[in-house]
């Protein structure tokens, strides 16, 4: 019985130990990137890799003075905040409607679906039309094109989010203050929005950090003066040659805002992967 | 007692005429504003893709501009690079899924065991998945370097022969679609495992009681209770990789030659790249249908249910 019970101990400890180098050597390519972005040019390029350094902080220092890194993160927060703000002030209200039998409109499993089509369809599609419009317009190179163009994906994403959300909310509470005399708007302002503020939470998180990670449409519409963290990355690629070092001590730089948002996010995280479709 | 509760509002708000009204009035007013600026960025931009994709229209001369019927559709089809195109894409999601719901399965299992450490395990195998795109792939491309990437050195301390990765022909689109499976299997992970959390322990005693194996209780009891989370995590990555493209833009722009070109660089290089907008939106819309005939076939399939 004694040996049974060491013999499962063992087993456990055996897992852990293998899970651990599992997710170690599944982390790998992360962990060379925060190696490569602390080592000098030559030691970058060299080979055999080197896996043992004296780290040095020169190219982040690169990055503060030879590039414009706070430039693009005051336009990625710009863009990322005005895009998530703006999709949640026109979605929740919308979702509301949509998760309650009594207040939803005929035919509003289509407009669901429409909605999740902003999901199924590229980017690409979406970009083509506004990207003419923009240029006639002469908005390309300006933070109000792309966030427009972030729109397309948080306000669909939003809607889908939130309404998961609300479905939650049993319908009786919001009757209970019906019946005391509060008016719909005010049932949903005063006694819904705060019960689904943790949801709120998770949405916001969730289109931010898509906004700040978004390529394509930033590609397309930024120039000098919107260039988002993204291309900060990308503009470390020159003609002759990629700078390693200032690269890699981008990408690290770009990823800390995101980490700490997620923090916030672990328990509504599945949700937001699924736009609602599985809760966690 | 819901049908009380109607009445006592009945009671003492309005005649039910007017009630429907108020409902109605505050109905519209929390959907329009979401719904006009939906139809307007979502909608109307599709419908001006399809109009403009029935037109000969090259950027630089948009005075040139003419209708010309279905001859993009036409020349798609009579375009082998398109053709090429699609099942290049269709290759590339069916190797990107088969990685992810391999690892991602395997990995959650793991995970759902009750084992010290195991939250911040967890925390660990989500990274990836939050990392800027862009820096994804220009971590890889270091990895990748076939002269000078750590890759070939762990290949070469293991006695294997070197290779090419994604500068090769045979090698590119296997190669990026590792790297999209590795930053998008916590995606799998975290679905499967809050599907297994889910199902109750009484289920589970119920069959440790009847002897069923740990082998038969993952194959009889856990797959088929996960089975709608199962389907919702393929059909999201399926559309998402059909979709990609900043990885594979950044790792090889669909090249070397045009042995990684997805439909989505297709599409890029077609509009972006030559500016051929009438060609390049012919293809996002052929694009666009392909995709969601393949989201409906798997949402149909997997009988998934978003009203729950």
């Amino acid at each position: 019985m004694k040996t049974n019970i060491q013999r499962k101990e063992l087993i456990k400890v055996i897992k852990i130990i293998l899970l651990w180098a599992l997710a170690l050597m599944y982390l790998f390519p992360l962990i060379w990137t925060l190696s490569t972005s602390l080592k000098t040019r030559v030691d970058a390029l060299s080979y055999p890799p080197i896996f043992f350094f004296k780290p040095t902080f020169e190219n982040y220092k690169a990055v503060w003075v030879e590039s414009d890194f706070l430039k693009y993160c005051f336009n990625s927060v710009i863009i990322a905040i005005s895009a998530t703000f703006i999709g949640l002030i026109m979605g929740t209200p919308a979702a509301y409607v949509l998760s309650r039998k009594r207040y939803r409109p005929k035919g509003s499993k289509s407009i669901l679906m429409a909605i999740l089509s902003t999901r199924v369809v590229p980017q690409i599609t979406f970009m083509i039309p506004f990207f003419i419009f923009f240029r006639k317009l002469h908005l390309i190179d300006t933070h109000i094109s792309v966030v427009i163009m972030h729109l397309t994906i948080i306000l669909g994403f939003g809607i889908w989010m939130m309404r998961s959300y609300f479905l939650d909310i049993p319908f009786e509470l919001e009757e209970s203050g019906l019946i005391d005399g509060c008016s719909y708007f005010g049932a949903f302002s005063r006694i819904i929005l705060p019960l689904a503020a943790p949801g709120l939470a998770t949405t916001a998180i969730f289109s931010f950090n898509y906004s700040w990670n978004e390529f394509l449409f930033a590609l397309i519409l930024t120039g000098l003066r919107t260039k988002t963290v993204p291309l900060g990355v990308y503009n470390w690629v020159g003609y002759e040659e990629i700078n390693w070092g200032g690269l890699t001590a981008t990408a690290i730089l770009a990823l800390i805002p995101i980490l700490v948002f997620y923090g916030f996010v672990q328990k509504g995280l599945v949700r937001g992967l699924t736009m609602g479709a599985v809760k966690g | 007692m819901d049908g009380r509760v109607h009445m006592n509002i009945r009671g003492k708000r309005a005649p039910r005429g007017l009630q429907e009204r108020e409902i109605a009035k505050f109905r519209w007013m929390m959907l329009a504003p979401g719904l006009i600026v939906l139809l307007s960025i979502n909608l109307l931009p599709i419908a001006d893709t399809i109009l403009t994709s029935f037109h000969d229209f090259y950027l630089p001369r948009p005075q040139q501009k003419h209708f010309i019927g279905l001859a993009n559709y036409m020349n798609l089809f009579k375009d082998s690079r398109f053709i090429e195109s699609i099942w290049r894409t269709v290759k590339f999601v069916l190797i990107v899924i088969t990685i992810e719901v391999i690892f991602g399965f395997t990995i959650a299992i793991f995970l759902t065991s009750k084992l010290k450490t195991m939250q911040a395990l967890r925390g660990l195998f989500l990274v990836p998945i939050i990392l800027t795109p862009i820096a994804t792939a220009f971590m890889w491309r270091i990895m990748f370097s076939p002269t000078l990437g750590i890759l070939n050195y762990f290949l070469e301390v293991l006695r294997l022969p070197p290779q090419t990765w994604i500068y090769s022909e045979e090698q590119a689109l296997a190669s990026v679609a590792i790297v999209l499976a590795w930053c998008k299997t916590p995606f799998m992970i975290m679905v499967f495992y809050t599907g297994l959390l889910s199902i109750s322990e009484d289920v589970i005693e119920a069959s440790l009681i009847d002897g069923a194996s740990a082998w038969q209780q993952l194959w009889r009891i856990k797959l088929p209770l996960i089975r709608p989370v199962f389907f919702v995590a393929i059909l999201f990555q399926t559309v998402d990789t059909c979709k990609e493209f900043d990885l594979t833009f950044i790792l090889t722009r669909g090249g070397p030659g045009s042995s990684s070109e997805t439909l989505s660089v297709f599409t890029y290089l077609h509009s972006f790249g030559f500016l051929r907008m009438g060609y390049g939106s012919a293809a996002a819309i052929v694009m666009s249908v392909f995709i969601t005939i393949l989201a409906y076939t798997l949402f149909r399939a997997g009988g998934i249910d978003f009203e729950n």
